[in-house]
């Protein structure tokens, strides 16, 4: 048998993200503690007049940029990256932005059917890779894309702690920047996956998702990697799990058996008993299928025990790719502020949901946050975050 | 870490072929003849004849490789996880897609080719069928300096040793969009077009079949050949 490897504690030594709700998470924050939303109606990105859906969480000034010359999702990227510190040369960066080539594919299209740049010159994910790594002035090319719909993050970061926690990488950068785009919306429009009105995670009568635009970058590393760097220790990621369901390509399973066995997994890894989480924050999209597979899963894993669970997602909207990387600040705020956001747009939670998600901001004095994140394909991810 | 490489199989325009045959795959131009779904799924895998070519060229090596490792039952759930690289993923459903949405202002897009525009369906759709429970995720092939499937392989490595899956499949699939004919060969992608996946899993005690010992230290995946160690940079050099 192969013996097991010792282990090395991994830390988050900085997180950055750029949503509807801000340009930062210093700011992201304060609006979801206030209970606010970004959801509006799409003004000038595309057209819905076609379409059932009219709302999105956009970043206005997006709009002004004309792609293909302006790119909105390296703008995006951009000020995201713009809002991290100066890291360790050596860094490894995995890039999860899942929809990346939407605005090339867009662009090219238009009203020719046979772009010729899509079979000479196609949009690669390591085409937003690399320029990470110039950017940032990272010496190193070597780097990850990961596409895993729409828990690439969330997996980024598993995949990024595990080479840490292996002692393969010292700081690894995980980011991700996706938008709202015509390309999105119209396909979950004509799933009609989104909300005629506006996403209200966990309500009784909650009926789709909203799309909203996001970006994210959170650093891992050692502790001595990054306090040798002048890098703070934010928390650490202790725990990480990921498993497919097995059930349907775009329909989560309903006894949640996918989730469960990622969350358990990720208790597993933190060696920690489901006692020891004191919050969970929800991929909480809003759908009435996830959010009851959710629920399904969380009384499988902690049975009636009740405690603070919430999403972001009626404030900033679905982020596709970079939504588990913006939700991981997000519990970070929450570890260190020891309370977790209102879920904006509950108004009337459902049963299951009652005594756990709710309109208001919630006490954390203690324990660990869980945040998971499922998506097409079957496959589910969970993180544990426990205070530095 | 050692490892233990159970099966393998591999889809070209150069032919097809599998680990246990001990053939090599050839990275030949021009698109891979594949295999009737009714020779490769059992029970049928409903859709495969509908689906675009890198669903169809993933699900076809996947379910071959599956066969060559003795794990191609279907009925029940195994923590049986799948990797996969690729440069242009799914770019061909991409474009088709959109342009479904172009007309009536997108009123009329379709729903099943936009399912097909995540790279990571092909895996769902292994996992579905095969009651695959493991990680499924999809990572880049780099333009250069990467072994084919390197970024693969290096992953579900890193899987197994993370206790993520006790099997994972590793691979690579590229259907890159076909350019009309009339087009000349100077606008054409050279990528070549085809699907490998190969079926690891850590060592055990147990004397279960192994086709080939491998080893992961510091990174790096090596198998052993003689008395010489040898680092696997692709999925070529597995079989």
């Amino acid at each position: 048998m192969n013996a097991s490897p010792e282990k090395h504690p991994v830390c988050i030594g900085a997180a950055t993200a750029v949503t509807a709700l801000g340009p930062s998470l210093d700011t992201l924050w304060p609006a979801l503690l206030e209970g606010r939303s970004a959801i509006g109606p799409i003004a000038t990105r595309f057209s819905t007049e076609s379409l059932s859906f009219h709302e999105a969480a956009c970043i206005p000034d997006l709009d002004s940029l004309s792609p293909p010359k302006q790119s909105r999702t390296v703008e995006l990227l951009n000020r995201c990256l713009e809002g991290l510190p100066a890291l360790p040369s050596q860094t490894f960066v995995i890039w999860t932005g899942v929809k990346g080539d939407a605005e090339y594919v867009e662009t090219l299209s238009g009203s020719d059917a046979t772009p010729r740049e899509a079979f000479t010159h196609p949009w690669l994910p390591e085409h937003y890779r690399r320029p990470v790594c110039e950017r940032l002035g990272l010496q190193t090319e070597d780097g990850l894309e990961l596409n895993a719909a729409c828990a690439s993050s969330t997996i980024g970061l598993a995949l990024g702690a595990q080479m840490i926690a292996l002692g393969e990488r010292d700081t690894v950068l995980v980011c991700a920047a996706d938008l709202a785009s015509r390309f999105t919306f119209t396909g979950f429009s004509v799933l009609k996956a989104l909300s005629p009105t506006r996403c209200r995670p966990f309500d009784a009568y909650r009926d789709g998702l909203s799309l909203g635009d996001g970006a994210a970058a959170v650093l891992l590393g050692r502790e001595e990697a990054l306090r040798s760097h002048g890098l703070p220790v934010l928390g650490r990621l202790t725990g990480w799990g990921i498993a497919n369901d097995a059930n349907h390509i775009t329909g989560p399973a309903r006894d949640g058996c996918g989730l469960i066995a990622a969350i358990q997994r990720a208790l597993d890894e933190a060696q920690l008993s489901p006692d020891a989480l004191g919050a969970f924050c929800a991929h909480g999209t809003g759908t009435p299928y996830n959010d009851a597979m959710e629920l399904t899963a969380l009384e499988s894993v902690f049975g009636e025990r009740r405690f603070p669970l919430f999403s972001i997602k009626g404030a900033i909207g679905h982020t596709l790719g970079a939504g588990g990387a913006i939700e991981v600040g997000v519990c970070l705020k929450a570890l260190a502020e020891r309370c977790v956001p209102p879920t904006t747009g509950l108004e009337h939670p459902e049963p299951r949901a009652e005594g756990r998600a709710c309109g208001k901001t919630q006490d954390f004095p203690n324990g660990a946050i869980l945040t998971t994140n499922s998506g097409f394909g079957g496959i589910n991810a969970a993180l544990i975050l426990e205070r530095a | 870490m050692k490892l233990t490489l159970t099966g393998g199989a591999w889809i070209t325009a150069g032919g097809r072929g599998l680990l246990s045959d001990g053939s090599k795959p050839l990275l030949a131009p021009g698109e891979p003849l594949l295999p009737r779904g009714k020779d490769l799924f059992d029970p049928p895998l409903a859709r495969y004849g509908r689906f675009d070519r890198y669903t169809r060229l993933g699900c076809a090596a996947v379910a071959l490789a599956l066969r060559d490792a003795g794990l191609a039952e279907t009925g029940r759930k195994r923590p049986i996880g799948i990797v996969s690289a690729s440069r242009t993923e799914c770019l061909e459903t991409d474009l088709a897609y959109y342009r479904t949405t172009l007309e009536n202002g997108g009123a009329f897009a379709s729903p099943n080719l936009f399912c097909y525009t995540q790279p990571g369906i092909v895996l769902g759709e292994c996992a579905v069928h095969f009651g695959l429970t493991g990680p499924t995720l999809c990572v880049g092939q780099p333009l250069t300096g990467s072994g084919l499937g390197a970024s693969a392989l290096d992953t579900a490595c890193r899987l197994l040793e993370a206790g993520q899956a006790e099997t994972m499949l590793a691979g690579w699939i590229e259907a890159p969009p076909v350019a009309p004919d009339d087009w000349p060969q100077s606008e054409r992608l050279v990528f070549p077009t085809g699907a490998i996946f190969v079926v690891l899993r850590p060592e055990t005690d147990s004397a279960e079949p192994a086709q080939q010992a491998l080893f992961r230290e510091n990174g790096t995946l090596w198998k052993t050949t003689g008395d010489r160690r040898v680092p696997i940079q692709s999925l070529l050099d597995l079989f």
